[in-house]
């Protein structure tokens, strides 16, 4: 499973088991072809607590998820905010070189 | 080879979590102590290792996440959609959107146990008195702590994806 089919998957799973999960931003960065380079995905989600802030996780590759895995939720509003101001997002998530991953565009 | 600050600095919140989570475990078969001291280490290892995830982010300055307060429902939110969680509700996703709720809760009641969270909406915390509503004064050794309730097939779960979350790190 290449990497992009590894995300494709996760983000469904993703999907298939919150109904409140909005919409997917995966940020591509320009080293993205290294293996090495952790998947990066920030998830708007009507289900998670508020914390004003993103709050990234990172989970190491396991057998089935062959890749690392830097993960935040922010709510609705919360995504409002950081595209009025981009400056919220973690160093070197750049929306403009993010893709967008909804329900219905897997 | 030398090992980036935020990876050490990872590395060893994990190690004191697991540390923690061990004294949890031998507390849990002492009848004799109070439960403050078992849900104490409970909540230790589960606010040092939402820590230890989130130093992974080396996009943050050390400083900044060594002393804020990072949010275990946050963390346990996060962590279920790893693929490491998904193990536990393969095949079951309808299963993971049911239990996530309850799941985050309990987190919650658990992280809600630290005396520094919201010590005047909620001052019941399992490390220092407190005075309740009637101006009794309470100490945490005295108290009968009904939340969080681990006896619940949902905390075992939880619990399962603590340990989980601890060793795999």
């Amino acid at each position: 499973m290449n990497k992009d089919e590894a995300v494709k998957d996760l983000i469904e799973y993703h999907f298939d088991s919150e109904s409140e999960l909005r919409t997917v931003f995966r940020f591509i960065s320009e080293r993205e072809d290294d293996p090495d380079e952790p998947v990066k995905l920030l998830e708007v989600s009507g289900a998670t607590p508020a914390t004003g802030s993103v709050d990234v996780f990172g989970f190491r590759s396991t057998e089935t998820f062959p890749f690392r895995l830097m993960i935040a939720e922010v709510t609705p509003e919360e995504m409002d905010a950081i595209r009025a101001d981009p400056s919220r997002l973690p160093a070197g998530w750049r929306l403009d070189s993010a893709v967008e991953i909804s329900r219905n565009r897997l | 080879m030398t090992e980036a600050p935020t990876e050490a600095w990872a590395r060893a919140y994990a190690a004191q979590a697991r540390s923690d989570w061990q004294v949890y475990k031998a507390l849990q078969f002492e009848a004799r102590q109070s439960a403050c001291h078992e849900l104490h280490f409970l909540q230790m290892a589960c606010e040092k290792i939402a820590k230890a995830y989130r130093l992974r982010d080396d996009s943050v300055p050390l400083e900044k996440i060594r002393t804020e307060h990072v949010g275990c429902d946050k963390f346990l939110k996060n962590y279920l959609k790893s693929s490491e969680a998904r193990e536990f509700y393969r095949g079951r996703p309808k299963q993971l959107e049911a239990a996530t709720p309850k799941l985050v809760q309990l987190m919650k009641q658990i992280q809600a146990l630290c005396p520094a969270i919201d010590s005047v909406a909620c001052p019941t915390n399992v490390e220092y008195p407190w005075e309740d509503g009637s101006g009794r004064v309470i100490a945490p050794c005295e108290h009968r702590f009904l939340a969080p309730d681990l006896t619940t097939a949902q905390a075992r779960t939880l619990l399962k994806i603590i340990e989980r979350a601890l060793e795999r790190f």
